[in-house]
C-alpha cells in the first residue's frame, strides 16, 4: 500500500476538522455546556498581572508553545517499528477521544473554579489526598523524564557531534541575548534579528567542527549541566533560549508542514509489520496495550492538564475559546506527529540505504519488520533524516543542514525540558515533603531544610535521573516508562475530569464521553504497566517504579470509585 | 480584509509562541513583588521596617499591589499547581 503523503495529510486534516466541529462541538455543548457570557477567571480576578484576558490566537500559541516539545517527535519514530497505519491510527484515535477530550475538560474545570490546577481540582471533587498523589506522580514523571531526555540528548550528540557543537552554540548565545537584554538594555527586535543570525550561523558553522566525545562524560556533563541550569534565574538561560526555541518551532513547522504537504512521495515504509514488533526493550511488544507507552504526547498527554489549567485557564478571554484552544491544541500536536510518521513514511528507507549500508529499500523494510534493534541507524536520525530529505526535495535545502536544523530542533526542546523538568522536580520534591512532614519543629530542622535546599533538591532529581538513564535499561524502555508516567498522569486527569463532568456538571448519559476514554486509558496503561514489569522491560530501578506507579494507580481507582458513589456536588 | 485577519491570526499566534518565555521573567516579577510589598506593610506584620508612618503614607500608591496580595494569599494552596503549569515539560 503506497499512500502518497499529501494524501495521509490530507486525511489527517479531514479527520481533524470532523471531530472538532462534531464531536469537540458536542463536549463543550452538551457536557460542558459552554456559555460564552460567564466571566472567566482572566475578567472575573482581572488584576493585570496573573489573570489578564488575551487574543484566542495568543493564546493558543502560548498554549501549544508549552505543550509541543520533543516528545511527539521521539515517540512516533520509535512506535514505527509497529509500521506507520497502526501508528497514525493511534495518534488520531487518541487524539481525538482521548487527548483533546483530556486537554479541553481539565482547561474548562480550571476556568470553573477560578483558574486553579487540576492538581488542586483533583482535591476539590475527589479528596485533599489525591491532590498529594498528584504530586507523587508529578516527582515520578520528571525523573523519568530526565532519564528519558538525558538518553535522546546524549544519543543525538554521541551520533551526530555537529549538533553537539550546535547546542553548545545555541547555549552560549541565548546566556549572550539574555545578558544583552536585562543587562545592557538592548532592543529586544535587534536582538531577536542578532539572535536568529546568530543560530543560522552556528547551524552552518558547527558542520566544521563536530565534538566528538563519548556517552558516559556527555551523562557526567548533563548531570551538572541539569543542576546549574535548573538553579539559575531564569533570565539567564531558560527565558532567553526558549525564546530562540519558539523561532526554531515556528520556522520547522511551517516548513515541515509545507515540504509534506507538497512533496506527495509514496509512503515506502511498511504500512504493518507485527503486532508483536520488537519495539519496548527489545522485547516483542503487543500494539495494545503498550502504544500509549511509546506514542505518548503525540496522541495525548497529562502534561497538558497541568499547562492548560495551570496558566491558559487564567488568559482565557472568553469560554468560547476554550474548544479551539484544549481540543484544538492537543489536535494540533497530533498534526506535528502526523508529519513524523508521514516523513518517515515517505523517506525512512531511502535513508536507512544511504547511511545504514542497506543494499535497498527492499532490504531496509526486511529489516523494520525485524524490529527496532536491526534499523541500524539511530534512532532519532530516523526522524531528522527523513524530514531533511522532505525539505531538500522541495526547498532543494542541503541534507546535512536540513538534519542538523531538525536535530538541533529536536536536542533544543529536550535540553529545555531538563531544565524545566528539574525545576518542577525540584518544587514537586519540596512539597512532597513539606506535606509529608506536618510538625512544625521538623520542618525546621536542619535535615528538612538540607533536603528542601535548591541545590540539594535540583541535586537529588538530577542524580536519580542520571542514574536510571544508565541503569534503568535501553532507550526504548526508558522511554517507555516515561511513556507510562506520562500516559498515568494523563489517566488521573481524565478521571478527575471524569467524575467532576459526572458529579459536578451533572451531564447525564453524556458523562460516558469523560468515564469511557478515563476508564480505557486506565485499563490500558495498566495493563502496559504490567507487562512492564512481568517481561522485566527495564532496567531494575525502572521496574521499581513502574510498581510504584501502578499501586498508586489502583489507589487512585479507589479514590474514583469513592468519588463517585459519594454522588452529586455543588456546581460552581 | 481576509488576507489582514489571516495576517493577524499568524501575528498573534506567533506572539503567543514567543510568550511562554515571557511568562518565566513575568513570574520573577511576580515573586519580586510580593517581596516588596510585604517589606512595604513590614511593620504591620512584626518586621520592623519601614516605620508605620512611611508604611501609612506610601499606601495609596500599592492599592492594587494589595489587591492582587490579597488574591495571591488565597491561591497559596495551589501554588503547586502554578509552578508546574509554568514550567511543564
Amino acid at each position: 500500500m503506497s499512500f502518497p503523503t499529501t494524501a495521509v495529510i490530507l486525511i489527517a486534516l479531514a479527520i481533524y476538522a470532523c471531530v472538532y466541529l462534531f464531536y469537540g462541538r458536542k463536549v463543550a455543548r452538551d457536557i460542558v455546556k459552554i456559555d460564552p457570557t460567564r466571566e472567566t477567571p482572566a475578567h472575573k480576578l482581572y488584576d493585570g498581572v496573573d489573570y489578564v484576558p488575551g487574543r484566542w490566537p495568543v493564546v493558543f500559541g502560548h498554549h501549544f508553545a508549552s505543550i509541543a516539545g520533543a516528545a511527539p517527535i521521539v515517540g512516533p519514530i520509535v512506535a514505527l517499528a509497529w509500521g506507520w497505519l497502526p501508528c497514525i491510527l493511534w495518534i488520531w484515535f487518541g487524539n481525538a477521544f482521548i487527548g483533546a477530550i483530556h486537554d479541553f475538560l481539565a482547561l474548562t474545570a480550571s476556568v470553573r473554579y477560578d483558574g486553579k490546577s487540576i492538581q488542586w481540582t483533583s482535591g476539590e471533587v475527589m479528596r485533599p489526598r489525591v491532590s498529594f498523589i498528584f504530586s507523587i506522580f508529578v516527582y515520578i514523571t520528571m525523573i523519568l523524564v530526565v532519564a528519558a531526555f538525558a538518553n535522546v540528548v546524549i544519543g543525538i550528540f554521541v551520533g551526530n557531534g555537529a549538533v553537539a557543537t550546535a547546542s553548545l552554540l545555541f547555549i552560549a548565545i541565548a546566556v549572550l541575548i539574555g545578558y544583552l537584554i536585562y543587562q545592557k538594555k538592548v532592543n529586544l527586535v535587534a536582538m531577536t534579528v542578532l539572535g536568529v543570525a546568530l543560530l543560522a550561523a552556528a547551524i552552518i558553522g558547527s558542520l566544521q567542527i563536530p565534538l566528538a566525545i563519548s556517552r558516559i562524560p556527555w551523562l557526567v556533563i548533563l548531570f551538572f549541566y541539569i543542576i546549574i541550569a535548573a538553579s539559575l534565574p531564569v533570565t539567564i538561560l531558560l527565558q532567553p533560549r526558549d525564546y530562540l526555541n519558539a523561532y526554531i518551532l515556528w520556522f520547522g513547522l511551517a516548513i515541515g508542514g509545507i515540504a509534506f504537504i507538497v512533496v506527495a512521495a509514496p509512503m515506502t515504509w511498511p504500512a504493518v509489520t507485527s503486532f508483536n514488533a520488537q519495539v519496548i526493550g527489545g522485547l516483542h511488544s503487543p500494539f495494545w496495550p503498550t502504544v500509549p507507552l511509546v506514542i505518548a504526547c503525540g496522541a495525548l498527554s497529562g502534561f497538558h492538564a497541568i499547562v492548560g489549567s495551570g496558566t491558559t485557564s487564567k488568559m482565557l478571554d472568553t469560554e468560547a475559546h476554550a474548544l479551539r484552544i484544549g481540543y484544538g491544541g492537543m489536535l494540533t500536536e497530533g498534526f506535528l506527529s502526523t508529519i513524523v510518521v508521514v516523513a518517515m513514511g515517505a523517506f525512512g528507507l531511502q535513508y536507512m540505504v544511504s547511511v545504514g549500508g542497506f543494499a535497498s529499500t527492499g532490504a531496509a523494510a526486511a529489516a523494520v519488520s525485524s524490529g527496532l534493534g536491526a534499523w541500524n541507524v539511530p534512532k532519532l536520525a530516523m526522524f531528522t533524516g527523513p524530514y531533511a530529505m522532505g525539505l531538500n526535495q522541495v526547498f532543494a535545502i542541503p541534507i546535512t543542514v536540513g538534519a542538523l536544523f531538525a536535530s538541533l530542533w529536536v536536542c533544543c526542546f529536550a535540553l529545555t525540558t531538563l531544565d524545566t523538568t528539574n525545576r518542577i522536580s525540584r518544587f514537586a520534591w519540596v512539597d512532597i515533603l513539606t506535606r509529608g512532614v506536618r510538625s512544625e519543629a521538623a520542618r525546621k530542622s536542619s535535615p528538612f531544610r538540607f533536603f528542601t535546599y535548591k541545590w540539594v533538591a535540583a541535586a537529588i532529581a538530577a542524580g536519580l535521573g542520571i542514574w536510571l538513564a544508565t541503569s534503568g535499561g535501553a532507550f526504548s524502555a526508558l522511554w517507555a516508562a516515561f511513556g507510562g508516567a506520562n500516559q498515568m498522569l494523563a489517566a488521573l486527569a481524565l478521571m478527575v475530569s471524569a467524575v467532576w463532568v459526572t458529579n459536578v456538571l451533572r451531564a447525564g448519559k453524556f458523562r460516558y464521553a469523560a468515564l469511557i476514554p478515563a476508564g480505557f486509558l486506565w485499563i490500558t496503561v495498566v495493563a502496559a504497566g504490567i507487562w512492564y514489569i512481568a517481561v522485566r522491560a527495564g532496567g531494575a530501578p525502572t521496574l521499581v517504579i513502574m510498581g510504584i506507579m501502578l499501586a498508586l494507580a489502583f489507589y487512585l481507582l479507589y479514590e474514583v470509585v469513592v468519588a463517585l458513589k459519594k454522588g452529586p456536588k455543588e456546581a460552581v | 480584509m481576509k488576507l489582514q485577519s489571516v495576517w493577524r491570526f499568524v501575528k498573534d499566534f506567533e506572539g503567543g509562541l514567543r510568550s511562554r518565555s515571557t511568562e518565566y521573567v513575568e513570574f520573577e516579577l511576580r515573586e519580586m513583588e510580593n517581596i516588596f510589598s510585604l517589606l512595604l506593610v513590614g511593620s504591620f506584620i512584626g518586621i520592623p521596617s519601614p516605620p508605620s508612618n512611611i508604611s501609612i503614607k506610601l499606601m495609596p500608591y500599592v492599592v492594587r499591589e494589595m489587591y492582587v496580595m490579597g488574591r495571591r494569599a488565597g491561591d497559596m494552596d495551589d501554588i503547586s499547581g502554578e509552578i508546574f503549569g509554568l514550567f511543564a515539560p
